[in-house]
């Protein structure tokens, strides 16, 4: 089910008055049978790969804390990451690689053997399951903590499996611990008057932004993408920023109605983004950027690796290559995330250099200056970096770049008509201005420190707002698709 | 008592939401949608089918005055872009809930050219049906209401404000049987060689990737 469904409008508000309703016992199964409904309502059939992921990770979780025998503790460990990375690379990864090995088979000829693999075991036709990225990682993260004795193993079945699917994050995060998230499921929840205003507030927000902005930005970037040899440099320019703020906004919108409707059921999940579009250098861009899956990579890989003997620059490298492989599998994802750990590896490489150059060039109203011109550089590097997210394939990655210093012609806008376009702009320099202030979690300040009529004529204006500037397309979240 | 309050407020913004959407999607269907919307607005005796060449190329007004009485009104154009319409199951389908079954002297005017037997090449039948999902003929279900909040709320893409803007000078005629006109224009010389340098860029940008491509052969 889509959040930005009427399915959901109807779907949500049930189970926020059923939740209430019911007694405390009662709300865990409520909300698992909602989760599992909620995805069950997309595609029936991959309910039975959530629970088969479920299952054996909860029994993995037990087994590693009932033994102490070391090797077979870490035996449990291995065939949990061993099923949770096996089901990702079947149903996510087989196609790219078996595309790749062919690609290469080809080269040396053999062509008919790589066309028989093909047909016979159907790559093509895997579909791939809404979230199964964002739920593996939950499930290997709880297995690796119980492993590393930071947490106990959930004993409830039921507890565990709303862990793995509760339906406000289960499709696009943020990727919850167990030991945020598990311990919060015990807690009797009393009807939080203020919280649920919070909520309620946060989830408009989201709705706004994802109807309102980004699918706006994204009328325009889908056409640039979508054929980029049919567009002039300074179009194509415009196409790279606007979906950089699509993206953000999309994603964002995403997680703020995710954290405001567990915050209307009593929940806390975590902060996915930190206002990441005032980071003043990369290092920080990367803290506040989809903070869930960088602590992740941080808490699993980067530590891990830190102990070994590599160089920093190379675990880097590793992190960010895994994570444009965990965004999708193709090349262009590759690129994407290693482009970024190269800008990273700059960043971090010259800090002391750029630091000694501008002690010594000593001019103290540069360095403002200095500090607005690394914004301005980051942003570039991040935003140029997501053609390769963006583009299909590679090849019209490589294509989009090849005509993006073109200036024969000097177009920019494309859409149907000149007003729309300057509305775009308009949206995005007011949500800007908000995320400077603001930010998408405290959105609800701005609302409910004013006076009681200055609220309600917000609250109409908004209404308004939405329902007049909105896009009339379901248009999916991006990061569903991971 | 505070609950109770809470779930008023709630209520009623939930309620003028509702009342706001409906009213606008009411009064962009008085004005203008889109250029299928008059296709799903009524219940036909007469039918003209096929791609954009019959969307764009035959009036159902000109031919019910052509043959005045002798065929069963009222006409209407329901072809579409070769996307939408290609000749299968779902367009059969639209086509029956199209038709005023109570009629039997209805003129069905049916145009073929290759593109109604287009699907996408190295697709299997599959995923050719699957593409066929996302046509607005499989999205409907309701062919015949006006106004028909369904079509607006699966097939507009764009946002309800423009129902309160007049309307944008276009060179289409949008006719409520359906037909799509494009108004012949008189265009200034500036304008006439505006649009020449513009397809000779075109044309230019189409020869330096056939040159690429060459060079890369």
């Amino acid at each position: 089910m889509l959040f930005n469904s009427f399915d959901f409008l109807f779907f949500f508000p049930l189970v926020v008055i059923l939740y209430y309703v019911l007694a405390h016992k009662y709300r865990a199964y409520l909300l698992l049978i909602a989760s599992y409904f909620f995805y069950f309502y997309w595609e029936p059939s991959l309910v039975l790969l959530l629970f088969a992921s479920t299952v054996i990770d909860y029994y993995v979780g037990i087994k590693i804390h009932n033994t102490n025998n070391q090797k077979k503790r870490k035996l449990f460990l291995y065939f949990s990451i061993l099923v949770n990375l096996g089901m990702l690379f079947y149903f996510k990864y087989l196609g790219f690689f078996a595309e790749t090995s062919f690609a290469i088979l080809d080269f040396f000829g053999i062509e008919h053997a790589t066309e028989t693999v093909s047909q016979t075991y159907n790559i093509k036709k895997i579909l791939l399951p809404v979230g199964i990225s964002f739920y593996t990682f939950q499930t290997m993260s709880y297995s690796i903590d119980v492993y590393r004795k930071l947490i106990k193993p959930e004993r409830s079945f039921v507890k565990y499996a709303l862990y793995v699917s509760f339906f406000p994050q289960l499709v696009a995060g943020p990727i919850e611990r167990a030991n945020r998230l598990i311990p919060q499921f015990y807690k009797k929840i009393e009807i939080n008057i203020p919280a649920i205003k919070q909520g309620v507030i946060m989830m408009a927000w989201g709705f706004f932004l994802k109807l309102v902005v980004a699918d706006r930005l994204g009328i325009y970037a889908d056409a640039v993408f979508a054929n980029p040899k049919n567009y002039g440099g300074p179009t194509l320019i415009l196409g790279v920023y606007f979906f950089s703020f699509q993206l953000y906004y999309d994603f964002s919108a995403y997680t703020t109605i995710a954290i405001g409707a567990a915050k209307i059921l009593g929940f806390n999940l975590m902060q996915n983004f930190n206002r990441p579009m005032v980071a003043k250098n990369m290092v920080s861009l990367w803290q506040r950027w989809h903070i869930s899956l960088l602590k992740w990579l941080r808490d699993y890989m980067l530590i891990p690796l830190s102990k070994t003997k590599l160089s920093r620059y190379w675990i880097i490298l590793i992190v960010f290559f895994s994570m444009g492989l965990w965004h999708g599998a193709g090349w262009n994802f590759i690129v994407w995330g290693l482009l970024n750990g190269v800008f990273l590896i700059f960043e971090v490489g010259t800090k002391k250099h750029r630091k000694y150059l501008i002690n010594k060039i000593n001019i103290p109203f540069l360095f403002p200056v200095f500090e607005f011109s690394w914004r301005i550089i980051w942003y570039h590097s991040l935003a140029f970096s997501l053609i390769f997210f963006r583009s299909p394939s590679f090849d019209i990655a490589l294509e989009y770049l090849d005509n993006l210093f073109v200036f024969d012609n000097l177009q920019f806008n494309i859409l149907k008509y000149s007003y729309e376009f300057y509305l775009t702009i308009g949206l995005l320099i007011f949500v800007q201005i908000i995320h400077y202030y603001k930010g998408n979690d405290k959105v609800y300040e701005l609302i409910t420190k004013r006076t009681q009529p200055l609220r309600w004529a917000m609250y109409i204006l908004f209404i308004f707002g939405i329902v007049l500037f909105s896009i009339n397309r379901q248009n999916n979240f991006i990061y569903f698709q991971f | 008592m505070q609950i109770k309050s809470l779930i008023l407020k709630i209520s009623f913004l939930a309620s003028l939401l509702v009342i706001c959407y409906f009213g606008f999607v009411y009064n962009i269907t008085q004005g203008h949608v889109d250029r299928n919307y008059y296709k799903f607005t009524y219940k036909a005796s007469s039918l003209i089918l096929g791609i954009s060449r019959a969307h764009d190329g035959i009036s159902p007004a000109i031919i019910e005055q052509e043959l005045n009485n002798s065929i069963q009104k009222p006409m209407l154009n329901f072809a579409f872009e070769k996307t939408q319409s290609s000749y299968g199951a779902v367009y059969l389908n639209a086509i029956k809930h199209k038709i005023d079954t109570t009629s039997n002297s209805g003129l069905f005017i049916l145009s073929v050219s290759p593109g109604n037997f287009l699907i996408t090449k190295g697709l299997k039948d599959s995923a050719n049906i699957e593409l066929d999902k996302n046509t607005i003929l499989r999205k409907m279900t309701n062919f015949n209401s006006h106004p028909n909040y369904e079509y607006v709320r699966k097939c507009y893409d764009g946002s309800l404000y423009r129902g309160l803007l007049k309307p944008q000078k276009m060179f289409v005629n949008i006719h409520p049987d359906g037909w799509l006109e494009f108004k012949s224009r008189k265009l200034s010389k500036e304008k006439q060689d505006a649009i020449k340098e513009h397809w000779m860029k075109l044309t230019n940008n189409g020869y330096r990737q056939v040159d690429k491509y060459q060079k890369k052969i």
